[in-house]
């Protein structure tokens, strides 16, 4: 799950790192305006050339064997593993480094993966609920939470920023407040609609919708009443809108 | 390539079909009785004589034979059948004759020991078998809707077309007794008529002994079956009084769709009555169907994928799913990018990228729960049919789900 995050640091490095090895002229002639006389190759020499030019390998080629002075070509580079007391193994390993794509839906995130199943690592325990979610002293979780250590410490690292401000399901409707939202919903709709009394009663427009929902002749009617707008609707419009449906609808399939 | 030997070709003496549904005896076959002197319906009586009085001097399958009967004609000697057979690899106890019956279609030929019907019958419970239990162990948590397409997309008439359209088989134009036996025969349905399968109308379908999907007996004054012809649509009846009207009007018809899949039932039908049982089946299943590419990930349509989450993470006892923004680019653009992978706790269960946040948003849940129905066990988890052979065999029991979220 976190490699395209992985790579997309990959990339930002590569391209800081091509930026330092850019040759000096090259850099200084980037802001002045090329004559035509004038070459591209700034370098004297092709050794000289080709040394500028040379990119770096990325951090986690580092201490294997294609970076082995003694085995490649390649200039000797300031590796952590010098300055370290312990040396890096200095032996081929496996260098994971995908290009940056979509996540795979056949990577079973952590959490979903049974006990029973070898993979399995125990997930974040900030992710199990401890109480029923019904309980009333449920408290929304914060909006960008501190990244927990091993020890449930929490680190410097933060979660990104939520879409929405997360809230805690409160249960405070009572039957007789059901019964109410129903009596008022039945005597009036046009004055009390799902908004109004999703705002009276503190609850979601869902919830008022599921536990009072109105006659089959309103549906016609409200139906009737759009159907009306739109035959008001322009070629364009009535075009535009249906291929937003249609775009809609095709999120569902994630193509 | 395995060679078919020629002395089970030979041994093998299987009544030859005709399109008047009786045997023919060999005597039909010679140039005397096809030349257009004779009628068809001393052909026809011919037939019905014992044929021990009349193939004394005729041998039957003699392989010096010079060409007095039309050599096409006999399935031991059709060479698209002997190269079908061979590029099976099917074994030399799976007789050719049985592979040229699996291309005989039930509406080419009626009579039941002549086409393909019992066999099919046979083929579509083994592959029905063998593809449900491979994909009910290899995604546990599969909704049961994308499990019944998964099998369609398996086991289904489209998929089982283009496996016999890929083992080379072709059809005839129309069946007949001429036709080479290495062709699939059946009665093509007629550009712009209506085809009433069973499964798609409701009802018996338009000839109940010939329902070949269910194990339906076949009697007659059978309470259930005249139960179901009760409770048949109004559709399904006048189309059965319309094909009892006329013949050749609706029934008995089916596309090449129908009829090539069929065929590849019956050959696997074939491999189980023949070839050694239900091993050699599930190796001729799993090389030939199971072996075929299905992404299953790309089955799914979700309605309300949101809520659907957030159903499954109240199940599970897990917090609730929060979308959090992770990259964004050009929010103020024509074209803005947006990350937004959904977390529970810390825990990030899916990712998604879109055009607007709600795009995002949508498609991350959408990746959650995909991870969550598409969650395979590691590889090299049992089938239940490992036991099939051998009862003694180690067996470890596969994962079992409690089932779809409700939302």
């Amino acid at each position: 799950m976190a490699t395209p995050t992985a790579s997309m640091g990959a990339l930002s490095s590569a391209l800081q790192s091509l930026a330092i090895t850019l040759p000096r002229s090259r850099r200084r002639t980037t802001t002045t305006l090329l004559s035509q006389l004038q070459q591209a190759r700034h370098e004297s020499t092709t050794r000289r050339m080709t040394k500028a030019l040379r990119l770096h390998p990325h951090a986690s080629f580092i201490g294997t064997a294609s970076t082995i002075p003694s085995k490649s070509t390649h200039a000797p580079l300031t590796t952590p593993s010098r300055t370290t007391a312990t040396p890096t193994p200095a032996i081929p390993t496996i260098i994971y480094n995908p290009p940056s794509a979509a996540p795979t839906p056949s990577i079973t995130p952590r959490l979903f993966i049974p006990a029973t199943d070898p993979r399995f690592s125990p997930p974040s325990t900030t992710a199990i609920l401890k109480t029923a979610p019904t309980s009333p002293d449920a408290v929304p979780p914060p909006a960008r939470p501190l990244i927990l250590d091993g020890n449930g410490n929490p680190t410097d690292k933060k979660l990104p920023p939520s879409l929405t401000r997360p809230y805690a399901k409160t249960y405070h409707l009572s039957e007789a407040d059901v019964k109410k939202i129903q009596r008022l919903r039945a005597s009036n709709p046009n004055v009390w609609s799902r908004r109004k009394l999703a705002d009276k009663f503190g609850c979601s427009e869902f919830f008022v919708g599921m536990v009072a929902p109105v006659t089959k002749e309103r549906v016609k009617e409200m139906k009737g009443r759009t159907e009306k707008v739109k035959e008001r609707w322009g070629k364009v419009r009535t075009f535009a809108r249906e291929a937003r449906t249609r775009r809609r609808q095709l999120w569902g399939k994630d193509l | 390539m395995k060679r078919v030997s020629r002395a089970t070709w030979d041994s093998l003496l299987v009544p030859r079909r005709c399109i008047c549904g009786n045997p023919i005896a060999l005597g039909d076959l010679l140039p005397s009785a096809f030349s257009s002197s004779v009628p068809p319906s001393t052909s026809t009586i011919r037939a019905l004589t014992p044929p021990s009085q009349k193939s004394k001097n005729t041998r039957l399958f003699h392989t010096s034979t010079p060409l007095s009967v039309i050599p096409k004609a006999q399935p031991t000697q059709s060479a698209k059948l002997a190269a079908l057979h061979g590029r099976l690899e099917l074994p030399n106890k799976y007789p050719l004759t049985t592979l040229g019956r699996a291309l005989i279609d039930p509406t080419a030929e009626p009579q039941h020991h002549l086409n393909n019907d019992s066999l099919s019958t046979v083929g579509n419970v083994l592959l029905g078998y063998y593809a449900s239990e491979y994909l009910m162990v290899t995604y546990p948590r599969l909704p049961y809707a994308i499990l019944k397409s998964a099998m369609e997309g398996y086991v289904g008439d489209k998929a089982l077309a283009a496996v016999g359209t890929e083992w080379g088989v072709e059809a005839a134009f129309a069946p007949g007794t001429t036709v080479d036996p290495g062709l699939l025969q059946f009665n093509r349905l007629a550009p712009g008529m209506p085809w009433l399968p069973q499964t798609r109308m409701g009802g018996l379908g338009l000839n109940p002994p010939m329902r070949r999907r269910k194990m339906m007996p076949t009697f007659e004054h059978n309470p259930s079956l005249e139960k179901q012809l009760a409770s048949e649509p109004e559709a399904m009846k006048r189309a059965r009084a319309a094909a009892a009207r006329g013949p050749g009007s609706m029934q008995d018809a089916v596309p090449l769709e129908a009829a090539m899949a069929n065929f590849v039932r019956a050959t696997v039908g074939g491999v189980y009555l023949h070839a050694g049982g239900l091993l050699a089946t599930k190796g001729f299943v799993s090389a030939h169907i199971l072996s075929r590419k299905l992404d299953v990930d790309k089955l799914f349509q979700f309605e309300q994928p949101t809520r659907e989450l957030s159903r499954l993470c109240v199940r599970e006892g897990f917090h609730q799913p929060i979308a959090r923004l992770e990259k964004e680019t050009g929010r103020y653009s024509r074209h803005p990018v947006f990350i937004v992978g959904v977390y529970s706790g810390e825990e990030k269960l899916g990712e998604g990228q879109g055009g607007s946040l709600p795009e995002a948003k949508i498609k991350a849940a959408i990746s959650a729960l995909k991870g969550w129905y598409l969650y395979s066990p590691v590889t090299g988890v049992d089938l239940p049919s490992k036991t099939d052979g051998e009862p003694e065999a180690p067996f470890s029991p596969s994962f079992i789900d409690v089932g779809d979220v409700v939302s």
